[in-house]
C-alpha cells in the first residue's frame, strides 16, 4: 500500500480552514444594497480584538433576510436576519456561546450548489475545507469517456433555458478531436427577474472554475471564455479572484495534480442588451463583431466561437456538473424567486415530481389563494396560473428560473404591456419579424380585443421567422395573458 | 438615429489620455473590440467620438462598424451622463414594489430597466450605478437631495 498523500490533501494542508468560532457578513451586491456593510463594521467594532473572527461572505440566496449574519460554530449555524430591525447584540452573544434555543433558521433548500453561498468568506482554504475541488479530483481518476457516461446518467441537462442534455452537447464537440475546441460560459444574465448566476459567481467561484476543468477533462478544450454580466461587478470581482487563487494554487494549469491541462481562460464582461443572452449573440460579442444572432446550422458544436467546435454552457449548468459524483446528484434548479411574497430570493429547489407550484410558493412564505399568477421566465415567459399550482416543477418548464409572484392588486395586462415594450426596446433589429413585430405587439396590446387574430398571426410569424429566441419567444407571454386573463386588457 | 456629436463634445482630456493608455496595451485584434470600447467607457464614462475613433484605429477597424458595434450595447454611453442623476429600476417585480409611486415623488429620478436585484424590491441606483434595495420614497428624496 502507498501512503503518498492525495492531491487534495496537499491543497487543503497548504491553504488551512478558517478558524472557529466566527460571524460571517452577508454582503455581497444583495447586502451592500441594504447596508451589511455598516451592520458588519458594528460588529466588529463590539468585538474589539476579537474583531478577526468576522469575515464578509456573499449573500446566501436568503435576500429577505439581508441585511444579515451567519455564526457560525463548527456544524452548528445561526443566522441573524434583518438586522436593521433586530441590532447586532444577539449576534455577539451568539458568538459567545449563547445562541438561543431554536436554531431559527429559514433556508433556500440549498443543498446542493448553493451549499457553500453565504458559507464561506472567498478564501480558497475556506472552500477546499467545504468539498471544493472535490468532485474534479474524482473526475480526473477516471477517463473523459467515463466521466461522460457518468453526466448522461446523472441526467445534466442546460440550465440557461433550452434543457438540452450536457453529455450530448460535450459530445458533438469532443468528436472534433482534430481540431482545437472552445469553451464558452455563459453568465450574462439578462433576462430581467433572473439573478442566480450572479449569486453563484459571488458566494461560490470557486464551483465555476472546478465545473469548467470537469468539461475540460471530459472535452478537452484550447480557450474558455467566461461571459459575465457588465453589470454584475462584484460577480466579476469575485471571479477574478478565485481564477487568480486556483492559478496560484496550481489548480487552473493542473500541477497540483501533476498533470497540465493546457487551458487557457478568458474572462470578458457583457455591456448590456437581452440579446447577448443568446448564445449567438455572444460568439459574436467575444469575436468583436455586432451582437446579432448567428443563423443556424452551422450549430456551436461544429462551427462555433472563431469557426472553432464550441460547447456554450451556462454557468449555472458547469456549477451542476460539480454534484456528479453525489449518490444521486441531486435534481435541484435554481429559482430566481420576487415580486408578491414575504420571503423573496434565489431558491435550489428540488425538481423531482414532488415539489409543485404550490410547494415554491409555501417555501417562500405565501399563501397561493393570495396568489393571482406566477410569471415565470420574464419576458419570454408565461403566466403560470392558480389552476397549475398543484402541477409539478419540470426542469424543461422552468427554464432560467425566473419567478415574479404576481398578488391580488397586480395588473397582469399592465405586466404583458411592460414586457411587450421591453421585448420591443431589446430587439436588435437584425430580423424583420422581431424588428417590426415587437413594436406592432405594443401597438396591438392597447386594445387586444379588437385585434385578437392579428395579434395570433403575428406572433406565429415573429415565432417562426424570427433568428433568434428574442423574436421567437417574445409573444408567449401575450399569447398566455390573452388565453387565460383576456378580460384583465378590457 | 442620434448623430455621433449630438453636442459639443466636450470630456475630461486626462481620463481621455488615461483611456487611450489602457487602449494601447491592448492586442491589435478584432476581438479586443468590446474590452477596449469598454476600457474607454471606464475611463471617461461615456463614449465621445474621439474615443470610438481612437479605438478604431487601434482594433484596426472602419469607424462606422465600431460605432454601429457601439450602438449595441446599452450600457455604452453615448452621451455624458448627467451628473448626481438617480435612477429607479422600472422591472416587474420592482413595479409591483410601487416604482411608479417612487418616479413619481421623486421627479429627479429616472427609470431604468431590470437591476437584477429583483428580491429587494423597489431598487434604486445613484450615479455611480451602485444599488440600493427596499427603498422608500422618503429615502429617495433625502438622497437625491442631498
Amino acid at each position: 500500500m502507498t501512503t503518498t498523500i492525495s492531491p487534495l490533501a496537499r491543497l487543503r494542508e497548504r491553504y488551512p480552514t478558517p478558524r472557529l468560532p466566527r460571524i460571517l457578513i452577508h454582503r455581497g451586491t444583495a447586502g451592500d444594497a441594504v447596508d451589511a456593510a455598516r451592520y458588519g463594521a458594528s460588529i466588529r467594532e463590539a468585538l474589539g480584538d476579537r474583531a478577526s473572527a468576522v469575515a464578509d461572505a456573499a449573500s446566501d440566496g436568503a435576500n429577505w433576510a439581508a441585511p444579515s449574519a451567519t455564526v457560525v460554530h463548527g456544524t452548528f449555524t445561526r443566522r441573524f436576519d434583518r438586522l436593521d430591525l433586530n441590532g447586532i447584540d444577539e449576534v455577539i452573544a451568539c458568538f459567545e456561546g449563547d445562541c438561543g434555543d431554536e436554531a431559527n433558521y429559514a433556508g433556500t433548500g440549498g443543498r446542493g450548489l448553493t451549499i457553500r453561498l453565504g458559507r464561506n468568506d472567498g478564501t480558497l482554504g475556506d472552500v477546499l475545507s467545504q468539498s471544493a475541488y472535490g468532485a474534479l479530483d474524482r473526475a480526473l481518476a477516471i477517463t473523459p469517456e467515463q466521466l461522460l457516461d457518468a453526466i448522461e446518467k446523472g441526467g445534466f441537462t442546460g440550465r440557461g433555458g433550452a434543457h438540452f442534455p450536457v453529455a450530448m452537447k460535450w459530445r458533438f464537440a469532443a468528436a472534433h478531436s482534430d481540431e482545437p475546441r472552445m469553451l464558452v460560459v455563459n453568465a450574462e444574465e439578462g433576462e430581467p427577474g433572473v439573478f442566480k448566476d450572479r449569486h453563484l459567481l459571488e458566494g461560490d467561484p470557486h464551483r465555476l472554475i472546478e465545473g469548467i476543468l470537469i468539461a475540460h477533462h471530459a472535452v478537452g478544450f484550447e480557450h474558455a471564455y467566461v461571459y459575465i454580466n457588465g453589470q454584475a461587478r462584484a460577480a466579476r470581482v469575485a471571479f477574478e479572484r478565485a481564477l487568480e487563487d486556483a492559478g496560484e494554487a496550481g489548480i487552473l494549469d493542473g500541477s497540483a495534480w501533476e498533470r497540465s491541462f493546457g487551458l487557457e481562460i478568458h474572462l470578458r464582461s457583457g455591456a448590456g442588451g437581452y440579446v447577448c443572452g443568446e448564445e449567438s449573440v455572444i460568439l459574436n460579442s467575444i469575436e468583436g463583431k455586432r451582437p446579432v444572432p448567428r443563423t443556424k446550422p452551422p450549430f456551436a458544436t461544429d462551427r462555433g466561437l472563431f469557426d472553432r467546435p464550441t460547447v456554450i454552457n451556462n454557468a449555472e449548468t458547469l456549477c451542476a456538473i460539480t454534484t456528479v459524483f453525489e449518490n444521486p446528484p441531486p435534481p435541484t434548479k435554481l429559482v430566481s424567486l420576487s415580486g408578491d411574497v414575504p420571503r423573496p430570493g434565489l431558491y435550489e429547489v428540488p425538481v423531482d415530481g414532488a415539489t409543485t407550484w404550490a410547494g415554491l410558493l409555501a417555501m417562500a412564505g405565501a399563501n397561493p389563494q393570495h396568489v393571482q399568477a406566477i410569471l415565470l421566465g420574464g419576458p419570454s415567459g408565461v403566466f403560470v396560473m392558480p389552476n397549475q399550482f398543484e402541477d409539478a416543477l419540470e426542469m424543461r418548464v422552468l427554464g432560467a428560473g425566473g419567478t415574479v409572484v404576481l398578488g391580488q392588486n397586480a395588473d397582469i395586462a399592465r405586466v404583458t404591456r411592460e414586457l411587450a415594450a421591453y421585448n420591443m426596446r431589446e430587439s436588435c433589429g437584425e430580423c424583420t419579424p422581431c424588428r417590426e413585430g415587437t413594436a406592432r405587439m405594443v401597438q396591438l396590446l392597447e386594445r387586444p380585443s379588437d385585434h385578437r387574430d392579428e395579434i395570433g398571426a403575428l406572433i406565429e410569424v415573429m415565432t417562426e421567422g424570427s433568428l433568434c429566441q428574442l423574436g421567437g419567444m417574445a409573444g408567449r407571454p401575450v399569447q398566455s395573458a390573452l388565453d387565460q386573463v383576456a378580460d384583465a386588457f378590457d | 438615429m442620434r448623430p455621433m456629436n449630438a453636442d459639443e463634445s466636450t470630456f475630461d482630456l486626462e481620463s481621455m489620455q488615461a483611456g487611450m493608455v489602457r487602449v494601447d496595451a491592448l492586442p491589435r485584434d478584432r476581438d479586443q473590440l468590446l474590452p477596449a470600447l469598454q476600457a474607454m467607457h471606464e475611463a471617461l464614462h461615456w463614449l465621445p467620438r474621439e474615443a470610438i475613433s481612437y479605438v478604431a484605429s487601434h482594433i484596426r477597424m472602419p469607424l462606422s462598424e465600431v460605432y454601429a458595434t457601439t450602438t449595441a450595447y446599452s450600457e455604452l454611453r453615448l452621451e455624458p451622463p448627467v451628473p448626481g442623476q438617480w435612477h429607479v429600476c422600472t422591472g416587474v417585480a420592482c413595479d409591483l414594489a410601487g416604482a411608479s409611486t417612487l418616479l413619481e415623488a421623486v421627479p429627479g429620478a429616472a427609470g431604468i430597466d431590470c437591476q437584477f436585484l429583483c428580491a429587494l424590491a423597489p431598487v434604486a441606483s445613484d450615479e455611480h450605478e451602485q444599488l440600493f434595495g427596499r427603498v422608500s420614497a422618503e429615502a429617495l428624496r433625502e438622497r437625491v437631495g442631498s
